[in-house]
C-alpha cells in the first residue's frame, strides 16, 4: 500500500459537480413520447374492506386514458422486499388493495395527459368502505383479541438466537439490570421522492425506469405479478436522488405498469412528499426490553434482549429487518451468554422498510443505554467498562466465523482521546449546582455488517470490457447510492489496469444490460463489489499484459500498467493501451472482455465509537449537542473526501433520529407529520459546530477487503442516538428510555426524575 | 400550483382595483400560498394578484421617526440592511430567524403578517415593537396598530407548533385579520428605537426543522437613569389565539428595577392568561411550561443577566454559556 494513485486519493464525487448545479436527470425530470401523468388514490382510513370502487365517471373525464382498481390487478400476492426468485418469504401485499391496511394504502389509480386532469378523475373516483377495528401500535396489535392484520396472528413470525438458558444464566449474575425501550417509525427522508416511470412495447414487454436500490429483485417481483420471464422484464435506474433504503422495496412501480399496460402508452408516476411519507416506507418502529447481567469484577456475562419490531400493514421487510437487528447484540461485547428474541409485528399503520442502520439503531439504543446502566450498577466508568468488555480483534463471533479485523476498541480509544473524556469527565459540571444548564458526557458504539450473509447469498459479479483506443468500460449492477458507488469502482478499474480514470466508463443498474447483481444496501458496496470490481479488473489486467508483453519484447508478468501505458519493469520500453489494443483487435483478433462471480467471506463487521457532550436546559428540555466525536473502523480507506462526508452525513441522520424525528399516527390512523418540514431532520445548522472526526485502521485493515478496506455505510447513524442519550442521562440523572428525546419529553423525564 | 387567474400589478392603484374581484386574493413571496396550492389546491377559484411588483410596496424608508418598510420587501433584503438593523434590531433578529435563505429570498414582512401565523416570527416583533400598519383599500388608506390587525383563530391553538401547512384557512386574511375584502397591507411603520431602548427576540422550536418555531417572545424595555423601567410591551408568539401586546397590569414592569423576582411576576402573568385563553392549545402542557420560561429569557435578556449581542446596538441577547465558558 502506499503505491497507489487513484485509491487513496481525495476524490470528488463523479456525479457531484452534475447533481449540485441541477443538471442531473433524474427519473422525474424524464419523458417518453406519448406519455401519460399517472396518479394514485390513497386509503384514507387505516383498515377497511373496499367494497366498491365506482369509476364510471374518472374513465370518461377528458383526457384520461386509464383507470384501474383491483378488479385490474393481477390476482397476485407478493413480498415487496422479495430479492431472490426462490426466496420464502411472506407474501402480503397486492398491487391494489382489496382490504386497505393503513392510511396511505393504494387503492385506485388514473393515466391521463396531463397532472390536472389525473387529479380530477381522481377525485370522481367513489370509493364504498365497510371500515374494520385497526391496530396503530405494537401494544394494540398484541392485546387479547386484536384485530389481526393478516391472518389469525399480529406476530409475523419469532426470530430467536443464542443461548436458551439465559434465564439461568442472568439469575445466576451478582448485578443484573434492566430497562424498557422505544423507538418511532421515521421518514427515510430522500431529497427525491418516489417515482417511476412504466412502459409495454407492441411485443409485451415491460420496461420500468426508476430510482430503485435493487433493481434485479424489481424484476423478479414484476415479473412474478405479471406472469412474465425476466427476460420481458427491464429495470432500469439512471439516477437515485437519495435512498437510505427508502428505495430498496418496490412500492408504485407495478401500479405504472398496470396503468401502462391498460392505456398502451407509457406512464410516469411521481408521488408527493406526503405520499412518499404514507404510502412507501419508513423505519421500522420498535420497542425492547433488555437485561445485562455483571460480576463484581465489571465483567459483562449476559445479554438479553426481547425486542417486537412494527413492520406496518405488510410483511415486506419483516424478517429481514428483524433478521438483521438479532445479529447486533453478538457482535460487540464479549459476554459468554447473548440471548434474542425479536418479534415483527403488523400494525394497521405505514408499513416498515430498510432505512440505514437496518435494525442497528433500533436495537443499539437499547443495549447501549442499557450498558452504562450496567457499569453504573457496579460503579464503574461507562468508557473503562466498554474498554474490560469489548470484542478482541483476533476473535470468533457466536457462530465461530473469524470476525476479521474488527477494531472497536482502538474506535473507543481515539474518541475518548478526541473528546477529552477523561478530562471533561473530571471537570466539575456547571450544571450540578441546579443551574438552568445541565452539563453530560456519553459515549457509545456500534456495528453494522458488510454483507447479507446470515440472511441470504450475496456475490458481485461486475465484468469489465476494452475498447479499441485502450479505454474501458464497467458494467455493474450496482446502483449509484449518491456516496460515489460507481466512482469508486471507476477508480478500482483505473488503478488495477492503468487505464486513466476520465477514460473508465460505466454502465450500471440496467437489468438487461449488466450481470445479476443483488443490490445496493446492507454496507456491501466497498467489501463485497468493490472487491468483486478489483478482482475483475485484475483479470482485465492479466489480459492487457498478455497482449502488451509481444510488443514490449518480454514475459507477461515483467508488464506494468500505469497512466494508459503498458511498459516493462524498468520503463523503457513502453506502448499506450491504445497501441496494445489495436494489436488485439488487428494481430490476436480478440476483444477483451472479463467478468467474475465473487463471493466475500462472512463474518465481517464495521465499528464506530461515538462521544457527545451536550448541554440541557432544564427549563425548556432543549438539548444542545456542543461537542460530538465520531471514529470508525473502516480498514484502509479508500477515499477521504468520499468518507469524511458519507460520516457527517450519517451523525446528521442519527442526530435526527435522537433528537427530533419521528412518524406517529393519530387516532384515525393518520400520520402526523406529513410534510419534510414536519419530520423533523436537522438541517446543517443543527450539526455540533465541533465536530471531531477520525477513522482507525490497524494492521492493514481488513484484510479481504480491497486494500484492506471494508464498509462505512450506515454504521454511522448506529451509536449516535444512545450517545446522545448516555450524555443526556449524565447531565440530568435520569435515564432515557424512548426516542426522539423532543423539548418536552427531557421536561417529562426531569419530572419523572423529581418524583422519584 | 393551480388559479383561476393571475395578475402582477405594477402600481398601488392597479393592486387595489384587481382587488375589487370577490375572487382577488393577494399574493406576494408565495411561501405560505403556494405550499397550500400546492398540497391542497386551495386557489384553483381564486384571481392573485401578486403585489411584488408594486413600487409602492417596495423599498425601506426613514421619516418622523418611523422606520418604513414596504409590505412586499423580501425578508432577505430587510435582513442585509443596515438601516434595519441599526434602527429596529429586534425586528431585524425577527426576519432573520424565518424560515431558512431560499424562504427570506421569496418571503415579506406583509405576507408574515397576512398569513396572521400566531407563531410568526415578524408578528412577534411588529408587535412587541408596537409597529403600525398602513392598509390601503378601495375606501382609501388607514393605519392600525398591528395588534389590531389579528383576529383571535381558536383552531390556530389546536395545531401544534401552529405550522403553515396545517392551518385550515385558504385566505387567512378574511379569517384571521381584521383587514376587508379587497384591503391589502402597503407597507409596515415601526418605531425607531429609542434613545437607550432595549429589546430581545426568543424562539424555541421543538422540532429542529426549518418550520415555525413553537413558542416565540419579543420584548422591549426603556429605562430611566436610575435603571427604573419606564416603559414595557413584549408579544409571545404560538401561544395565544391572537397575537397581542402585552403592557400594564399584563407585564407588570413599569416602576421596577427589572430584577428576576419582577421577571418572575411577568411570567407568572403569562400563565394566568394561558389557563384562561389557551385551554386548547395542542402539546398545551409543554408549552405552559415554557412559554413563561420563554417569555423571561426575552425579559431578563433585557435585565442584569443579558448581554449586547455583538455589532447590534440595542439588541439584547441571555448569554448561553459554553462547556468552556461555564466549566
Amino acid at each position: 500500500m502506499g503505491e497507489e494513485r487513484v485509491i487513496g486519493q481525495p476524490r470528488p464525487i463523479r456525479d457531484a459537480a452534475s447533481k449540485v448545479t441541477g443538471r442531473k436527470a433524474y427519473v422525474g425530470d424524464m419523458s417518453l413520447p406519448g406519455m401519460l401523468v399517472g396518479k394514485l388514490l390513497l386509503s384514507d382510513r387505516p383498515h377497511a374492506r373496499v367494497l366498491s370502487v365506482d369509476t364510471s365517471e374518472a374513465r370518461t373525464m377528458p383526457g384520461v386514458h386509464a383507470v384501474v382498481t383491483w378488479e385490474d390487478c393481477p390476482d397476485v400476492r407478493y413480498n415487496s422486499a422479495q430479492r431472490m426468485i426462490d426466496a420464502q418469504v411472506p407474501l402480503t401485499e397486492r398491487v391494489l388493495a382489496r382490504e386497505v391496511r393503513h392510511v396511505g394504502d393504494r387503492v385506485a389509480a388514473v393515466a391521463a395527459e396531463t397532472e390536472e386532469q389525473a387529479m380530477a378523475a381522481l377525485r370522481a373516483i367513489r370509493v364504498t368502505y365497510e371500515d374494520l377495528p385497526a391496530v396503530l401500535s405494537i401494544d394494540e396489535a398484541l392485546a387479547p383479541g386484536a384485530e389481526p392484520v393478516h391472518g389469525t396472528s399480529n406476530v409475523v413470525g419469532v426470530l430467536e438466537k443464542g443461548d436458551k438458558d439465559i434465564e439461568a444464566h442472568l439469575a445466576a449474575c451478582p448485578h443484573v439490570v434492566s430497562g424498557s425501550f422505544s423507538t418511532p417509525p421515521i421518514h427515510q427522508g430522500a431529497i427525491e421522492t418516489h417515482c417511476a416511470m412504466a412502459n409495454w412495447s407492441e411485443e409485451g414487454k415491460l420496461t420500468v425506469i426508476t430510482p430503485c436500490q435493487n433493481s434485479f429483485a424489481y424484476r423478479v417481483i414484476l415479473a412474478q405479478i405479471f406472469g412474465l420471464p425476466l427476460n420481458r422484464v427491464r429495470v432500469v435506474v439512471p439516477a437515485i436522488g437519495g435512498g437510505f433504503g427508502g428505495k430498496l422495496e418496490m412500492t408504485i412501480e407495478p401500479v405504472a405498469a398496470l396503468l401502462s399496460r391498460k392505456a398502451r402508452r407509457p406512464v410516469k408516476m411521481v408521488l408527493s412528499r406526503k405520499e412518499t411519507i404514507m404510502a412507501t416506507r419508513v423505519r421500522h418502529g420498535s420497542q425492547s426490553r433488555v437485561r445485562m447481567g455483571v460480576d463484581d469484577q465489571g465483567k459483562l456475562l449476559a445479554i438479553d434482549v426481547d425486542c417486537e419490531t412494527n413492520t406496518g400493514a405488510y410483511a415486506g421487510s419483516a424478517f429481514n429487518v428483524a433478521g438483521a437487528l438479532l445479529e447486533n447484540p453478538f457482535q460487540l461485547y464479549k459476554a459468554p451468554y447473548v440471548h434474542v428474541r425479536v418479534r415483527p409485528v403488523y400494525t394497521n399503520t405505514v408499513p416498515g422498510g430498510a432505512m440505514r442502520g437496518y435494525g442497528g439503531p433500533e436495537v443499539y439504543f437499547a443495549t447501549e443505554c442499557m450498558v452504562d446502566r450496567a457499569a453504573r450498577a457496579i460503579g464503574a466508568d461507562p468508557v473503562e467498562f466498554r474498554r474490560e468488555n469489548i470484542i478482541a480483534p483476533d476473535s470468533l463471533n457466536e457462530e465461530g466465523v473469524p470476525r476479521g479485523n474488527p477494531r472497536p476498541a482502538d474506535c473507543l480509544e481515539r474518541a475518548s482521546e478526541l473528546i477529552r473524556y477523561e478530562e471533561e469527565r473530571r471537570a466539575k459540571k456547571p450544571g450540578d449546582d441546579g443551574g438552568r444548564f445541565a452539563w453530560g458526557i456519553g459515549v457509545a458504539v456500534g456495528s453494522h455488517g458488510n454483507n447479507c450473509h446470515g440472511v441470504h447469498r450475496d456475490v458481485a459479479s461486475p465484468m469489465i470490457k476494452m475498447n479499441e483506443d485502450g479505454s474501458a468500460v464497467l458494467y455493474t449492477g450496482s446502483h449509484e447510492m449518491g456516496n460515489d458507488t460507481l466512482g469508486t469502482q471507476a477508480a478500482i478499474v483505473s488503478e488495477v489496469t492503468g487505464v486513466p480514470l476520465d477514460q473508465v466508463g460505466i454502465v450500471a443498474s440496467d437489468t438487461d444490460t449488466v450481470l445479476w447483481h443483488i443490490g445496493d444496501y446492507a454496507s456491501r458496496g466497498t467489501f463485497v463489489i468493490c472487491a468483486g470490481v478489483k478482482r475483475a479488473a485484475e483479470l482485465m489486467a492479466c489480459e492487457l499484459r498478455r497482449e502488451a508483453a509481444p510488443l514490449l519484447g518480454c514475459d507477461s508478468s515483467e508488464v506494468v500498467l500505469r497512466d494508459g501505458r503498458a511498459m516493462r519493469g524498468d520503463g523503457v520500453p513502453e506502448v499506450t493501451l491504445r497501441e496494445v489494443m489495436i494489436h488485439c483487435q488487428a494481430v490476436t483478433g480478440r476483444e477483451l472482455c472479463v467478468h467474475v462471480t465473487y463471493e466475500a467471506p462472512r463474518g465481517v463487521c464495521s465499528y464506530g465509537a461515538h462521544a457527545a457532550l451536550v448541554r440541557v436546559d432544564r427549563q425548556t428540555g432543549e438539548v444542545r449537542v456542543e461537542r460530538y466525536v465520531a471514529v470508525h473502523d473502516v480498514g484502509h480507506v479508500l477515499n477521504p473526501l468520499m468518507l469524511e462526508g458519507q460520516l457527517e452525513g450519517g451523525i446528521a441522520m442519527g442526530l435526527g433520529y435522537a433528537l427530533s424525528e419521528q412518524v406517529s399516527f393519530g387516532p384515525d390512523g393518520r400520520p402526523v407529520q406529513q410534510t419534510l418540514g414536519r419530520c423533523g431532520m436537522p438541517r446543517a445548522t443543527d450539526m455540533p459546530l465541533d465536530l471531531r472526526t477520525d477513522f482507525v485502521c490497524a494492521d492493514g485493515g481488513e484484510p479481504d477487503g480491497p486494500w484492506g478496506a471494508k464498509a462505512l455505510g450506515e454504521s454511522p447513524v448506529v451509536p449516535v442516538a444512545p450517545c446522545i442519550a448516555n450524555a443526556v442521562s449524565d447531565a440530568i440523572g435520569v435515564d432515557i428510555h424512548d426516542l426522539p428525546m423532543d423539548p418536552a419529553r427531557v421536561l417529562e423525564a426531569m419530572g419523572r426524575g423529581e418524583e422519584s | 400550483m393551480i388559479a383561476a387567474s393571475y395578475a402582477c400589478p405594477n402600481t398601488l392603484e392597479e393592486a387595489v382595483a384587481a382587488l375589487a374581484d370577490p375572487a382577488a386574493m393577494v399574493i406576494a413571496g408565495g411561501t405560505d400560498l403556494m405550499v397550500k396550492g400546492r398540497t391542497r389546491n386551495s386557489y384553483v377559484a381564486r384571481a392573485l394578484v401578486d403585489v411584488t411588483g408594486v413600487n409602492e410596496m417596495r423599498g425601506v424608508t426613514v421619516h418622523d421617526g418611523l422606520l418604513d418598510i414596504g409590505a412586499a420587501e423580501p425578508l432577505a433584503s430587510l435582513v442585509e440592511s443596515k438601516v434595519v438593523r441599526s434602527l429596529s434590531p429586534v425586528l431585524w433578529q425577527a426576519v432573520r430567524s424565518v424560515g431558512g435563505v431560499q424562504t427570506r429570498n421569496r418571503a415579506t414582512l406583509g405576507g408574515n403578517l397576512a398569513n396572521a401565523c400566531p407563531a410568526a416570527d415578524g408578528i412577534c416583533a411588529c408587535v412587541a415593537l408596537g409597529a403600525l400598519i398602513k392598509v390601503v383599500g378601495s375606501q382609501g388608506e388607514r393605519t392600525i396598530d398591528a395588534s389590531e390587525l389579528f383576529r383571535p383563530c381558536p383552531a390556530c391553538l389546536a395545531h401544534e407548533g401552529m405550522l403553515v401547512r396545517t392551518c385550515l384557512f385558504a385566505d387567512p386574511r378574511e379569517k384571521k385579520t381584521t383587514l376587508e375584502p379587497g384591503e391589502l397591507i402597503a407597507r409596515v411603520l415601526v418605531p425607531q428605537r429609542a434613545e437607550g431602548e432595549l429589546g430581545s427576540y426568543v424562539r424555541l422550536s421543538t422540532n429542529r426543522g426549518i418550520g415555525l418555531a413553537s413558542v416565540t417572545a419579543s420584548a422591549i424595555v426603556v429605562r430611566e437613569q436610575d435603571g427604573t423601567v419606564r416603559l414595557a410591551r413584549a408579544c409571545v408568539g404560538g401561544v395565544l389565539p391572537a397575537p397581542r401586546a402585552l403592557e400594564g397590569s399584563e407585564l407588570p414592569l413599569v416602576g421596577t428595577k427589572l430584577e428576576n423576582a419582577d421577571v418572575l411576576r411577568c411570567s407568572k402573568s403569562l400563565g394566568t392568561i394561558m389557563d384562561e385563553e389557551c385551554s386548547r392549545l395542542a402539546n398545551g402542557s409543554y408549552k405552559r411550561r415554557v412559554a413563561p420560561v420563554v417569555l423571561g429569557d426575552a425579559l431578563r435578556a433585557l435585565g442584569q443577566e443579558g448581554e449586547d449581542v455583538p455589532g447590534v446596538p440595542g439588541l439584547r441577547r441571555i448569554a448561553v454559556p459554553s462547556w468552556e465558558e461555564d466549566r
